[in-house]
């Protein structure tokens, strides 16, 4: 019975995952727009750099990659639209919740999450300004107190990895 | 006797042909032969004994090579198994870029310098956002730090009146 239930869970979560899966593949070879994908030796590799404070350091070693969708098109156009539709499905269906809500002028932040299986957790970063949105998937092994950690400190500037720069750096 | 003499000479100058041979033979087997032609004699009869001589040791028959199919499956195994290896270790250690790519205008790039710097862009973008909306946050902080001595004054004044109020007391 216990078995049963483990395996229905499992399937939920795949099916999820297949569900944000299909946003980003459906998208990804669209000319319109621009996709970049960043696999999970790319994030070993940032953690294996020193410079990195030692919780990003661990929560990137456990990070399974990034990818980034990317439209540039006018707001009220059909094709962004039929994405922030799309989107809105993905969010609606995909148990994610919400853990920032933040507008700053035009522009908009979203970051979703939710837990997609055991040990493992998807966020979602959507983007929004004035004709383009970005959709950011990161996924991998991580509590939402990990997440929300990471994005308080937000004077800490972001580097994946650097061949010039390897340290987080404060802009202030 | 003349014949005999003309065809032992062709015999040995090697010129006779089969009937003349057969004759010969035939001459030699006889009993009626000159005396001049006695030497020659057990040569001829040697070459009727090899006629009815019979191997001891029948030669084998040798057959061609047949491969046998064990053999032939066994190769086969081998070779598919070496194909086997080679492509798993292709695959093993193939290029592991797959990963780490973009596509931009409907053309993949491959440069994880690229990719990093993209990542790096859009990720900061989203903390720049943060840390312009939270300012309201950190203008609230400030109010609170500015308030501080405020707050000491006030407290001190509540102390100022309860020491009077225990003087008039008492």
């Amino acid at each position: 019975m216990l078995t049963l239930v483990a395996a229905l869970f499992l399937l939920v979560a795949v099916n999820q995952a297949q569900t944000l899966q299909s946003l980003f593949d459906k998208y990804s070879d669209d000319e319109r727009f621009e996709y970049v994908s960043v696999g999970k030796g790319m994030m070993n590799m940032a953690s294996a750099f020193g410079g990195i404070g030692k919780h990003d350091k661990e929560m990137m070693g456990r990070m399974k990659g990034i990818k980034i969708l990317t439209l540039e098109a006018n707001p009220e156009s059909s094709l962004m639209k039929s994405v922030e539709r799309d989107l809105r499905q993905v969010i609606e269906n995909g148990d994610f919740e919400t853990a920032v809500e933040a507008r700053d002028k035009g522009e908009r932040v979203h970051i979703y999450y939710r837990i997609s299986g055991k040990d493992n957790a998807d966020m979602l970063i959507v983007t929004k300004e004035k004709g383009e949105l970005s959709l950011i998937w990161m996924s991998g092994k991580m509590t939402k107190e990990e997440i929300m950690n990471s994005f308080s400190n937000t004077e800490n500037k972001v580097h994946i990895y650097g061949n010039r720069r390897t340290e987080i750096d404060t802009i202030s | 006797m003349e014949r005999m003499n003309e065809l032992l000479e062709k015999y040995f100058n090697g010129t006779t042909d089969l009937t003349e041979e057969k004759a010969l033979k035939q001459y030699f087997a006889g009993t009626n032969i000159a005396k001049e032609h006695e030497p020659y004699r057990a040569l001829f009869n040697a070459f009727g004994d090899e006629l009815t001589e019979t191997a001891i040791n029948p030669l084998k028959k040798v057959s061609p090579k047949q491969k046998s199919i064990k053999r032939i499956w066994i190769r086969t195994f081998a070779y598919s198994g070496i194909a086997a290896t080679i492509l798993i270790a292709l695959w093993i250690q193939r290029p592991n870029q797959s990963e780490n790519y973009a596509i931009v205008s409907g053309n993949r790039i491959e440069d994880p310098e690229y990719v990093q710097e993209y990542t790096e862009k859009k990720l900061n973008k989203v903390n720049e956002i943060l840390h312009n909306s939270m300012k309201p946050m950190k203008s609230v902080e400030t109010v609170r730090q500015s308030l501080q001595p405020i707050q000491k004054i006030v407290e001190t004044r509540r102390k100022l009146e309860q020491i009077e109020n225990n003087i008039q007391f008492k």
